[in-house]
């Protein structure tokens, strides 16, 4: 059941909803907790079963370090400060087993499910290369939809309580729901229980601004993801997957339309799912702002999935880099080295395995280590020859802020980011490699010029809907980059303006979307992970 | 606070640290200059910062730094 | 709090509204939009019922605008006429819409087992039968039963003939699932079938009237004689090569439309036959066994040439047009002779070789069809 299939919104979001407004508001979250169970069922029965582990493992463990933190607090009055000191100490040990054994559990189902087959493989491949003539059979596990996002949203809710942010949740349904909530089961956003949880358990009336801003917020999706990503899509495979039959032209075509497609399905799935808890009265955190507006690669992931930039920044990044050894990097750094390495350097390494494990959680191939590598590098080239590109600017007397070195900061990273997409669509590192090989080296217009272009399962008509879906895009990022959310003032205006703009995006989306007999379904590409 | 503010343009030189109020809103420090940041405070003020304390609100301005070191302190 | 107070204010007010409904049509028409922020205020609570009924009145009238521009929709991207360049999506199972009125004596329904297995012109030649193949390939059983009831707008047949290949899919339950839903939402909401043709169109053909012209010669089947013998010199049905598929279940999803299919025939007082052309994808003897326990607990006739092929006589290495998964036109002169006889035999299906005008067009696409036959097996030869 895909968010964009005819099941989910006829046979089970409206259902919900309807379900929602009938039951006493007190009681209003426990529709949504039933809703989320039945979606996961509906979707993998297995998925279910590593939620409820996930789940209840995380729900005991953050109980019993609130508890902990209330039995030191209780205990530490009339201590004198020795005794307080070895009582934290003692106490904080015991939390951190804690919270370790909560990581391992819920961690431990994804790291089996997702990464064995990439172990043995790598093992097998090693026994190859020295001919040690033993070979481990692969694994035939299923991956279960969303696993990596509602892992992640756990083990930070653990991880909030081991550090005292908040208490933890008693009541096991309503931790099962925060884990499961459906609009962000399968792709995010990555939640937080301080933000979520309250507006979860509280019953929501139904509201016409929440209820319009929503059904908006659905059909720019469902426009974003329908109108331009499935179209994108077929050109995009095609040409990756039988690229050596291509000219330089059609490479770059498929490449650029390779970053559309996962721009609009993954945000537009976003859309759709923050619309549905819209509706609900519940807001999702944004995952994105306007993303290829990005001045640096560093900004670039900021904005573009914010929740798990965010999560691996506060949950991998600050920890590690905090961490004892850290520190002892970092002190014996500035000792042995001049004062600008010694500023970079440890703040690197940490940096380092943030960028391994985004990599990796992308999935279990060595594909994607490279790709969350290419970042890495990116990023500490860039931090490298800071010193040098100043002192260029102030000698060439280039405003650095100018409109040209801005918009050509735009321009350089959305070639590098297109680059780091082209890497994360290849099938190996090697196809990769090939692919930017010929589009370089095999130019050719021939193309363009037969009309053989259109011959790849994207039209002509598919190409102009395309370019106007992308200008409409642009046209609205534009306006949300200078604060002015045009959907929001859609379902706070007037009628005149309300009215044709939804009306006008729902025909859209009707008309113009790539659904019906002729076309497949196109799996949501972020789900996989 | 004199011994903060010179810590603080040493780490991230050519920002006004006193009168700016949404240090990490608006993007002047991001996370890697943070932990630069905190491995000095650390170092100067003998204080341990724990993840927990890298929030916003915590470093937003030179008085919010300067809160949260007097707070650590004891 | 707040939302105890305003649900206290909402249940006087639904009290109120009634009897002050007049007095206050005249403060609707000042206050336009904007009220939600002065819920609270005492003097402006009277007027806040009118604020949510007129909410909701603006609601359905959003919603009716909606559902006038739905019908127009569909009709502009409907298909002006049964060929492909008119937006029809499977020619040759739609061109029983050209066919006159009530001319069609046996519908014939099913996948491509059923346009390569079946020749209503062959049954027209030997009995004088009128008849039609309606069937797509790889077709969903909610599509089968959607183009029955679509072909009986226009015909009233006496006998229904269905192909059971349809019944096994090779595909998952929850991939039928998903499926059967959207074909069932695109034959309920043809916009969501036909929206695509703004692709094909011309200007013109938005909004030009819908008229279907096109006439299949074959009637639906698929003429095509060349053969591409079975390896082995018999076909066994325990050689069906979809192992995972051979075990006699019939989806739920399509079990659901099958029965609806059966319904339908019933209501309408045609006979159903089933017949199953064995062939090396689907074939098992629990799929056979399957479709006869149905046949026999529902009362259907079933008519398996699987079990026994001496009804037919198939002969696979020369009947068959691609290694035994479809009949060519020799394979099917043979089906369609013995179904032919069968139905001669069992039902009451007049002859309509007396009809001057209709016979005249029927025996003269005969002529066409074995020309075509001839044509090709030349063309095949050289």
């Amino acid at each position: 059941m895909t968010y964009t299939s005819y099941l989910y919104f006829f046979g089970f979001a409206i259902i919900v909803y309807v379900m929602y407004l009938l039951f006493p508001i007190k009681h209003r979250w426990k529709v949504l907790l039933a809703g989320s169970c039945l979606f996961s069922i509906i979707l993998d029965g297995f998925l279910s079963l590593c939620l409820f582990v996930t789940a209840f493992s995380s729900y005991f463990c953050a109980l019993q370090l609130t508890k902990m933190q209330d039995d030191f607090n209780s205990a530490k009055k009339g201590l004198s400060k020795d005794e307080k000191k070895e009582l934290k100490n003692k106490v904080t040990k015991q939390k951190k087993t804690v919270v370790a054994a909560a990581v391992i559990i819920s961690l431990g189902i994804l790291i089996v499910l997702k990464y064995t087959n990439f172990f043995l493989g790598t093992i097998n491949g090693i026994s190859a290369f020295f001919r040690a003539g033993f070979e481990i059979p692969l694994v035939g596990f299923v991956l279960p939809l969303g696993i990596s996002y509602y892992t992640l949203q756990a083990i930070g809710y653990v991880v909030d309580t081991y550090r005292g942010k908040y208490r933890a949740e008693t009541n096991p349904a309503k931790l099962l729901l925060f884990v499961s909530f459906f609009p962000q089961m399968t792709e995010g956003p990555i939640g937080r229980y301080d933000k979520l949880m309250p507006q979860l358990e509280q019953g929501h009336r139904y509201n016409n601004e929440d209820f319009t801003a929503g059904i908006t917020l659905i059909f720019w999706g469902l426009f974003k993801k329908l109108v331009i990503s499935d179209r994108a899509s077929y050109i995009a495979t095609d040409v990756f997957s039988d690229y050596n039959k291509y000219g330089s032209f059609v490479i770059i075509l498929a490449m650029i339309c390779y970053t559309i497609q996962l721009y609009t399905d993954f945000s537009g799935c976003i859309d759709i799912m923050s619309g549905t808890a819209r509706i609900f009265g519940i807001r999702l955190e944004p995952n994105f702002r306007q993303p290829f507006f990005s001045k640096s690669v560093g900004e670039f992931w900021r904005r573009w999935h914010i929740t798990l930039g965010t999560w691996f920044k506060d949950y991998v990044f600050y920890p590690v880099s905090l961490s004892k050894p850290f520190m002892k990097l970092s002190k014996a750094s500035q000792n042995h080295m001049s004062k600008f390495m010694a500023s970079i350097v440890p703040s690197s390494c940490a940096l380092f395995v943030v960028w391994l494990g985004t990599g990796l959680w992308h999935g279990a191939d060595i594909k994607y280590v490279l790709y969350g590598l290419y970042y890495f590098l990116i990023m500490i080239l860039g931090t490298l020859f800071e010193p040098v590109f100043v002192k260029m600017f102030s000698k060439s007397k280039i405003d650095r802020r100018g409109r040209l070195m801005n918009s050509w900061a735009v321009l350089r990273t959305l070639l590098l980011v297109n680059m780091g997409m082209t890497m994360f669509k290849a099938n190996t590192i090697g196809d990769f490699g090939a692919i930017i090989w010929r589009s370089f080296t095999n130019f050719s217009m021939n193309d363009l010029m037969y009309g053989t272009l259109f011959e790849r399962g994207t039209d002509r008509h598919d190409f102009v809907v395309i370019a106007i879906g992308v200008i409409i895009m642009f046209i609205v990022a534009v306006l949300k980059e200078k604060g002015r959310d045009p959907l929001k003032s859609v379902s706070t205006g007037r009628i005149y303006i309300k009215w044709p703009v939804m009306i006008g995006l729902i025909l859209a989306v009707l008309v113009l979307g790539a659904f019906g007999p002729h076309y497949g379904v196109v799996d949501n590409i972020y789900a996989q992970f | 606070m004199e011994e903060l503010l010179e810590i603080l343009s040493e780490v991230k030189p050519g920002v006004d640290f006193e009168t700016e109020k949404e240090l990490v809103d608006s993007g002047i420090l991001d996370s890697m200059t943070i932990i630069q940041l905190v491995a000095r405070l650390t170092d100067e003020y003998d204080i341990e910062i724990t993840p927990m304390e890298l929030v916003p609100e915590n470093f937003n301005s030179a008085e919010a730094i300067y809160a949260m070191i007097q707070r650590l302190e004891d | 709090m707040k939302n105890k107070d305003s649900e206290n204010i909402n249940k006087a007010e639904e009290k109120n509204i009634s009897e002050e409904t007049k007095k206050e049509t005249d403060e609707m028409n000042e206050n336009d939009e904007g009220l939600s922020g002065t819920e609270n205020k005492p003097e402006k609570k009277r007027s806040k019922a009118f604020v949510y009924a007129g909410k909701f009145f603006r609601g359905l009238c959003f919603f009716l605008i909606l559902a006038l521009l739905l019908p127009i929709l569909t009709y502009m991207f409907h298909p002006k006429n049964n060929t492909v360049e008119d937006g029809m999506k499977d020619q040759n199972a739609h061109g029983f819409y050209a066919e006159p009125a009530n001319t069609i004596d046996t519908v014939i329904i099913g996948n491509s087992e059923a346009y390569s297995s079946f020749s209503p012109l062959e049954m027209w030649h030997s009995h004088g039968m009128t008849s039609y193949v309606s069937a797509q390939g790889a077709i969903l059983m909610s599509e089968a039963y959607y183009i029955l009831k679509e072909i009986l707008k226009n015909q009233t047949p006496s006998v229904v003939v269905f192909e059971t290949d349809v019944l096994f899919p090779l595909k998952s339950d929850d991939t039928l699932r998903d499926r059967t839903l959207n074909n069932v939402m695109e034959n309920e909401m043809p916009l969501f079938k036909y929206h695509d043709n703004w692709k094909i169109f011309k200007m013109g053909q938005f909004f030009a009237p819908i008229k279907y012209t096109w006439q299949s010669f074959s009637r639906g089947q698929m003429v095509d004689p060349s053969t591409v013998p079975l390896e082995t010199p018999e076909l066994r049905l325990e050689d069906g090569k979809n192992e995972e598929y051979k075990n006699g279940v019939i989806s739920p999803y399509i079990m659901m439309y099958l029965n609806k299919f059966v319904d339908l025939c019933r209501e309408k007082n045609i006979e159903l036959i089933l017949v199953t052309i064995p062939n090396t994808l689907t074939s098992s003897k629990e799929n056979h066994e399957a479709v006869h326990k149905y046949a026999e607990e529902k009362h259907i006739p079933h008519i398996d040439f699987g079990t026994h092929p001496e009804y037919a006589n198939i002969d696979w290495t020369m009947d068959t047009r691609d290694g035994g998964v479809h009949l060519n036109t020799f394979g099917a002169k043979k089906i369609s002779d013995y179904l032919g006889n069968y139905i001669k035999d069992h039902y009451d299906i007049p002859d309509r070789r007396n009809n001057k005008v209709l016979a005249k067009r029927w025996n003269n696409d005969y002529k066409k069809y074995q020309g075509y036959i001839r044509y090709k097996l030349k063309a095949l030869e050289e």
